[in-house]
């Protein structure tokens, strides 16, 4: 489900799949979840690939926030227009560190 | 008024299928991809709401169905849910304010009907022939 890539500040992972919806959405907050368990919690979303996005995967990502919340943080990169007007829609770009692109992104961990 | 229908049976994996083919209906009229998005995420929760709310029988099937009026799109979705309440729209609008200070008051699920009222120009529900319909328009003057 998720493309992951260890740094020593940041583990970055990306979506195997264009669209983040309610068929996939339990699975993703499980694997980010479960990330987490695993002492990851300074997270950041390489979201490029994503092509489409619903409700149940901004309620997975609001998860995923919450899974790493005490002490960590999970911020999001690259967004698609698409993508990035349906987070402004749920104000939920109030809560998540958004970037541009993935460099810019990793800097904000250092 | 010539009317397009689309007949999906009640099952997750076909939501995306309903979703594309709206969008790609849609592409023929040369709508640009924010507005293509906006349609095809209010069908994808439109119809996830349906499948995930409705005990249906392996006979019954979600109808879509879509119309290019004048000055928009309008496009219905039909299901065999139970009776919904009558201020159901007004129950679901999306008037949080979101904080990382209450992040973990933050809901993870319920906002598909907020961001059908808030993309769309007219959104209506009701029942008729013991079926659910979700009804709504989108604004669009091109060609």
């Amino acid at each position: 489900m998720l493309e992951v890539e260890f740094n020593e500040r940041v583990t970055v992972f990306r979506f195997k799949g264009g669209r983040l919806d309610a068929k996939v959405a339990r699975q993703f907050k499980d694997a980010i979840d479960a990330l987490a368990k695993d002492g990851h919690i300074q997270l950041l979303f390489d979201m490029s690939s994503l092509e489409f996005m619903d409700s149940s995967g901004v309620g997975a990502l609001v998860a995923g926030l919450k899974s790493v919340s005490k002490g960590g943080d999970l911020k999001l990169c690259s967004l698609r227009p698409s993508v990035a007007s349906l987070l402004k829609l749920t104000r939920l770009d109030q809560i998540f560190s958004i970037y541009p692109d993935l460099e810019i992104a990793k800097a904000s961990f250092l | 008024v010539a009317v397009i229908r689309i007949l999906i049976a009640y099952h997750l994996d076909l939501v995306a299928w309903a979703g594309a083919s709206v969008k790609g209906i849609c592409q023929y009229w040369q709508m640009d991809e924010l507005a293509l998005y906006h349609l095809e995420l209010c069908v994808v929760e439109a119809v996830t709401n349906s499948v995930t709310h409705t005990q249906a029988t392996v006979e019954q099937e979600i109808e879509i169905r879509l119309v290019r009026e004048s000055n928009g799109i309008r496009i219905a979705i039909w299901d065999h849910g139970d009776p919904l309440p009558a201020d159901l729209l007004e129950r679901h609008r999306l008037n949080s304010d979101p904080t990382r200070e209450s992040l973990l008051e933050i809901s993870e699920h319920g906002r598909g009907l907020g961001l059908i009222q808030d993309l769309m120009t007219e959104v209506e529900f009701g029942r008729a022939a013991n079926r659910n319909v979700l009804q709504f328009f989108y604004r669009w003057d091109g060609q």
